[in-house]
């Protein structure tokens, strides 16, 4: 049923030509049957220009064929129950508004810019009192939106500036250059209240910090130049003379003829505080990590040169052998009658000068040991002895020594066997070390005992002397290594000073324990202790594993 | 000095060290023991090829060819089953000597370790034992 608009008004009043007001007014309107297809029946100018659809192009046509209501987005959001509603209006009489929606739309200057649009559905009543058509207007809200999103945002800012407390709020008046803060900004910047009265723009740009306020001028002009708004951080110097990191925020409101402009201040000196201290605490990590690096790097450098000092007195210690082996071969055939015989006299001689060279085979021997020693590359080889017959055996080899210093010597050892797990090649060093020592430590003419008693579970091998005797305060240091002790004897004595540190490693790797005692001038007793085997075989192998 | 007469003892001296091998060979030679010296192991493995050592002083670290070299190609070639080695060095490398006993030696001795009359009582202890010596 095709009515015309001007008909259906034409008939509520006389002489007023409604059509051409409707068609130019300047909110869009579109006017459609109250029915289904919904069918259009007029449109205005205003309509036209905002959807660019002519009215030629819509009228006849059902409405959800012409654009808006052909929009996906339009359809799916704030449209998205229109059929329901159109039919809730026609049934109820009472208009129905939709929610806004946004659309981008080019100006009248070609900025592209979000306009908020809002559609509401009004009833037109025939003559019967039943709606007959509706008339959709639509109304530009951008305004509106974006003043309540300002009004929003606002105040959300404003409940958490409130709630740390360190926000201030601030008006600026152009003209007199006053700026009135409230009892935060008072606090925020420790004004007094005369103070906060002629507060001024100028005082604020002052107290900016030097570095930062160039920038800030140039903001603050600008604001104020292109009435623009103005957002900037900078530090500066409050009341007290304490600096802090601020945000200052304005914006500018008409208020009649004159220009003010409102907006915070926010302390942000702890945030930034946290950031330094959290970049510092990266910092000093990262420093942290590199001296790490060099560390480690040093260490192992210093390895690497101890492993090589290792190396090297290995394969010194092992070269010197060799002219040594063959001195001991040449001088032992002299010595032994290889070669014919030779006299008395001949053989004392050549006896020296063997046994000096063996000397300096045992030196050998001990460097290498020690080397090991100290790598813990030093490996035992336990078998059962009988401690006895070792003791036995060493006091033998170092007859002719003991002659040579002219000492007397007295040895105890038990009747029966001492059994114990040793290495002998080490315990024999270990001991010949000891006694080495008190017969050289020992004027001529001295006496060397050596006493070993057992009990059950242990034994007791003590070797004492009537020689220089030993400092108390030098006992320490006897077992280090390299360490030489300063007695007159010393020179004499001759040695590597690793002698003792191999014996209290030997010791120690055979489960014993080793001490001393001593007197100045009058003799010292070293007693090594050593656990003995009981009947069945138990090993000692303290191997330490290279 | 040792006296008794070994003839029909044959010692095999391989040494690389000039000085020591003279002395060795001296010892030896004074001892009555027949001997046979090569400086390098592939010198040693020419000799055995020709005659039959009963008993081998092998030196370990040697140039040409070394005793671990000499004793893997001894082996296999099966020259001599009865030959007793004894390997001796101044090295008293560990790894060294597990593997020469691996490969049949049957002692281990420090060169600096012995006198003559010492080395002599060796081999003869080495020559009279079917099992390796302490």
């Amino acid at each position: 049923m095709k009515i015309s608009p001007s008909k259906i008004i034409a008939t509520t009043s006389q002489n007023i030509d409604y059509g051409r007001l409707f068609h130019d007014l300047p909110e869009p309107y579109l006017l459609f049957e109250a029915s289904e297809p919904y069918r259009i029946v007029d449109t205005n100018r205003a309509r036209e220009e905002i959807t660019g659809v002519t009215k030629e192009e819509c009228v006849g046509k059902p409405l959800f064929s012409v654009y808006p209501y052909t929009n996906e987005r339009f359809n799916t959001t704030v449209a998205k129950d229109l059929h329901e509603r159109l039919q809730r209006l026609v049934r109820t009489g009472h208009s129905e508004r939709l929610e806004p929606i946004g659309q981008s739309r080019a100006d009248t200057r070609g900025i592209n810019d979000t306009i908020y649009l809002q559609a509401t559905y009004f009833p037109l009543h025939g003559a019967d009192g039943t709606v007959q058509y509706i008339l959709a207007s639509t109304r530009e809200v951008t305004d509106e939106l974006h003043a309540i999103e300002r009004v929003a945002a606002a105040e959300s800012r404003l409940s958490v500036a409130l709630t740390i407390g360190k926000v201030g709020s601030w008006i600026f008046d152009a003209a007199s250059g006053r700026i009135i803060g409230d009892e935060n900004l008072k606090q925020l910047f420790k004004m007094t209240d005369e103070h906060a009265r002629t507060y001024t723009l100028e005082a604020f740009l002052n107290s900016v910090h030097e570095d930062d306020r160039p920038r800030v001028v140039a903001a603050v002009q600008a604001s104020l130049t292109n009435q623009v708004p103005f957002e900037e951080e900078c530090r500066i110097t409050i009341t007290d003379g304490s600096q802090r990191w601020i945000l200052a925020r304005g914006e500018p409101e008409e208020h009649g003829e004159e220009l003010v402009f409102s907006g915070v201040v926010v302390d942000l000196t702890e945030q930034r505080d946290l950031r330094a201290q959290v970049e510092l605490a990266r910092q000093q990590d990262r420093l942290n990590r590199q001296a790490a690096r060099i560390l480690q790097k040093r260490n192992e450098e210093l390895e690497a040169i101890s492993r090589s000092k290792d190396e090297f007195v290995a394969l010194a210690s092992h070269q010197l052998r060799t002219p040594a082996t063959a001195v001991k071969q040449y001088l032992g055939m002299v010595l032994e009658g290889y070669v014919g015989d030779i006299t008395e006299d001949q053989t004392d001689v050549l006896a020296k000068a063997f046994g000096s060279n063996e000397r300096q085979i045992q030196i050998i021997n001990q460097i290498l040991s020690a080397a090991r020693a100290d790598t813990g590359r030093l490996v035992m080889a336990p078998v059962p002895v009988d401690l006895c017959s070792l003791v036995h055996g060493i006091m033998a080899d170092m007859e002719s020594s003991l002659r040579q210093h002219e000492h007397t010597v007295l040895v105890q050892l038990p009747a029966r066997p001492v059994q114990i797990s040793a290495d002998i090649g080490y315990l024999r060093m270990a001991i010949e070390n000891v006694l080495h020592n008190a017969i050289v430590y020992t004027p001529k003419g001295g006496q060397i005992t050596v006493k070993l008693r057992r009990n059950a579970d242990n034994c007791l091998l003590s070797i004492s002397d009537t020689g220089v005797g030993i400092r108390k305060g030098d006992i320490g240091k006897l077992f280090v290594k390299f360490s030489r002790i300063h007695n007159p004897l010393s020179v004499e004595a001759g040695g590597s000073g690793i002698g003792l540190y191999l014996t209290a490693e030997i010791v120690r790797l055979h489960n014993g324990d080793i001490s001393v005692s001593s007197r100045l001038r009058k003799g010292t007793t070293f007693a090594i202790s050593l656990p003995v085997m009981h009947n069945e075989k138990s090993s000692i192998s303290r191997k330490l594993q290279e | 000095m040792v006296k008794a007469s070994d003839k029909d003892l044959q010692v095999l001296i391989v040494e690389d060290e000039q000085l020591l091998n003279e002395a060795y060979a001296r010892v030896l030679a004074a001892a009555n023991i027949s001997l046979l010296r090569a400086y390098n192991g592939k010198e040693a493995l020419d000799l055995v090829t020709q005659k039959k050592p009963d008993i081998i002083l092998l030196d370990l670290r040697m140039p040409v060819m070394d005793g671990i070299e000499f004793l893997k190609r001894l082996r296999p070639k099966e020259n001599l089953p009865d030959a007793k080695i004894i390997v001796f060095s101044n090295y008293d490398d560990q790894g060294e000597i597990d593997e020469a006993f691996s490969l049949g030696a049957m002692h281990y001795m420090l060169k600096a370790w012995a006198t003559p009359d010492e080395l002599v009582k060796l081999i003869r202890e080495v020559d009279n034992a079917s099992q390796p010596v302490t």
